[in-house]
């Protein structure tokens, strides 16, 4: 069986910087000082899937894996 | 044996674009639809058919109107559209061609027409219309599907403005009448009685309708859901479309001179690159305008004053040979393009970029590493190689006059297959 747990990235070349993932996800996605999408927490925890999942549909540019 | 119109075309810019700043490079458009100094400024005269809509809203209201909307994009609900939806109209439509076949045993058909009666099915699943099933409802539900999309781009219409806002309002209230109105009652019996706790959340439909009236807010006015389901029936149909007539017209081009890859049309990969290209290179949203929220200056220099209506000409931009190599005005189904999407800013960029891109081009995008779906583009292209689409020779594809878009108004076709 393997690993199961949120392994969260985030493509920086198709990252627009809109935000939105830090808004539905503060704990795991930071806006940065260059506009991008970063990961603060790259395997939260299961409580952070349903925010992690949401992030990952409603990034306009779908830059979110996980 | 007719000519044929050329494949790639210079066109003006439309007249409610001039006298506006223009910019035409990828890095500057992307500069411009990326940053939080712009607002939107399309859609001035289509705001009868779209106010309020996803189109023409910004900041917290879009992102509170796309995190509504965003569940009817997810991956599950791409699968079962591509599955349950489109795979099997295209199927039924293709069989149904058979029923045409000429005196000389040939099927011949409008691949305009076509496309638009595949992509009747998804369009009504994904924003909530019910009654799209029998050949004639399919096709009054297609037609009007058509009409609106006229509304939608009045903007770049060769017609009197006026007269085409008009004409397709009165249609609007029709489609109203014989298909809205019956599919927003059916859903709001079905919401009331979620809310009474006689049905469970998982048994409502899975469409912008029934999000929209399970979400409601009292900022809205009553005109609103028909305005962004026009939006959703619109740019559901219209991109694929668009683009398929231009990606068969290329390939036709290529095989001429590249014959060893006649027969690769039945490789998926290969019509998915090639879909790409068509894309790119034919944009079915040749231009939007933005208007600056304060004086900016972009990284290249250029200024734009506080409320200025700038328009970004994605046309050019998408043949920018600093991102997508020398040959950028060409097409070529072996590019690779690393730093942007093979499809540049077809889609758009920032906020706005088209929420339901992933329909169109499916979710295993070579740069999304993804699975999942493979897309309206790729599925309708693989059938029609299947079926074996020509283009008629004795009947040339001709470019619609109807509007400053770059787009077919014939694709006259044979289905060698069939």
């Amino acid at each position: 069986m393997g690993d199961e747990r949120l392994h969260v990235t985030v493509d920086h070349q198709q990252c627009q910087g809109v935000g939105y993932c830090e808004r539905v996800a503060p704990r795991v996605f930071r806006l940065g000082d260059d506009a991008l999408s970063h990961v603060i927490d790259s395997h939260p925890p299961e409580s952070e899937r349903d925010a992690v999942e949401e992030a990952a549909t409603l990034c306009p540019s779908r830059a979110i894996r996980y | 044996m007719p000519t044929r119109e050329p494949t790639i075309r210079e066109m003006p810019p439309p007249p409610h674009i001039v006298g506006l700043q223009h910019f035409t490079t990828y890095a500057e458009i992307d500069e411009i639809l990326r940053s939080r100094n712009f607002r939107q400024g399309s859609h001035q005269e289509s705001q009868p058919f779209f106010g309020r809509s996803l189109l023409t809203i910004d900041g917290d209201e879009h992102f509170e109107r796309r995190r509504l909307e965003a569940p009817l994009f997810a991956k599950a609900a791409l699968e079962y559209y591509e599955h349950t939806e489109l795979i099997p109209l295209i199927g039924k439509t293709l069989e149904e061609c058979r029923d045409s076949r000429g005196d000389d045993g040939v099927v011949r058909a409008d691949l305009c027409v076509l496309l638009r009666t595949m992509l009747a099915r998804i369009a009504a699943a994904t924003t909530g219309i019910d009654g799209v099933d029998t050949p004639e409802r399919t096709t009054a539900f297609r037609e009007y599907v058509e009409q609106l999309g006229t509304g939608a781009t009045v903007e770049w219409s060769t017609e009197d403005h006026e007269e085409v806002i008009r004409r397709i309002l009165a249609v609007r209230d029709d489609f109203d009448r014989d298909f809205f109105a019956s599919s927003v009652a059916r859903r709001r019996a079905l919401i009331e009685q979620f809310h009474r706790g006689e049905i469970e959340r998982d048994e409502l439909p899975v469409d912008l309708i029934t999000m929209l009236y399970l979400h409601w807010n009292d900022d809205w006015d009553d005109g609103l859901p028909i305005r962004e389901a026009c939006l959703f029936l619109v740019a559901a149909t219209q991109t694929t479309t668009h683009s398929v007539p231009h990606l068969i017209a290329h390939l036709d081009e290529w095989f001429e001179s590249h014959p060893e890859d006649r027969a690769r049309v039945a490789d998926r990969e290969y019509i998915k690159r090639a879909a790409h290209e068509a894309l790119r290179l034919h944009l079915p949203s040749p231009a939007l305008l933005r208007i600056a929220n304060e004086d900016v200056t972009l990284g290249n220099g250029k200024t734009i004053a506080t409320n200025e209506r700038v328009a970004c000409l994605f046309t050019p931009a998408n043949r920018d040979p600093e991102v997508f190599g020398a040959d950028a005005r060409e097409f070529n189904p072996y590019r690779e393009v690393t730093t942007v999407k093979p499809w540049g800013l077809t889609f758009g960029g920032g906020e706005h970029i088209c929420i339901g891109r992933t329909l169109v081009t499916g979710l295993s995008a070579r740069t999304d590493n993804d699975e999942g779906t493979d897309g309206t583009l790729v599925n309708i292209a693989s059938a029609l190689y299947e079926a074996g689409i020509e283009i008629d020779p004795d009947d040339p594809p001709t470019y619609t006059e109807a509007s400053h878009h770059d787009a077919y108004g014939r694709f006259p076709i044979l289905l060698t297959k069939l």
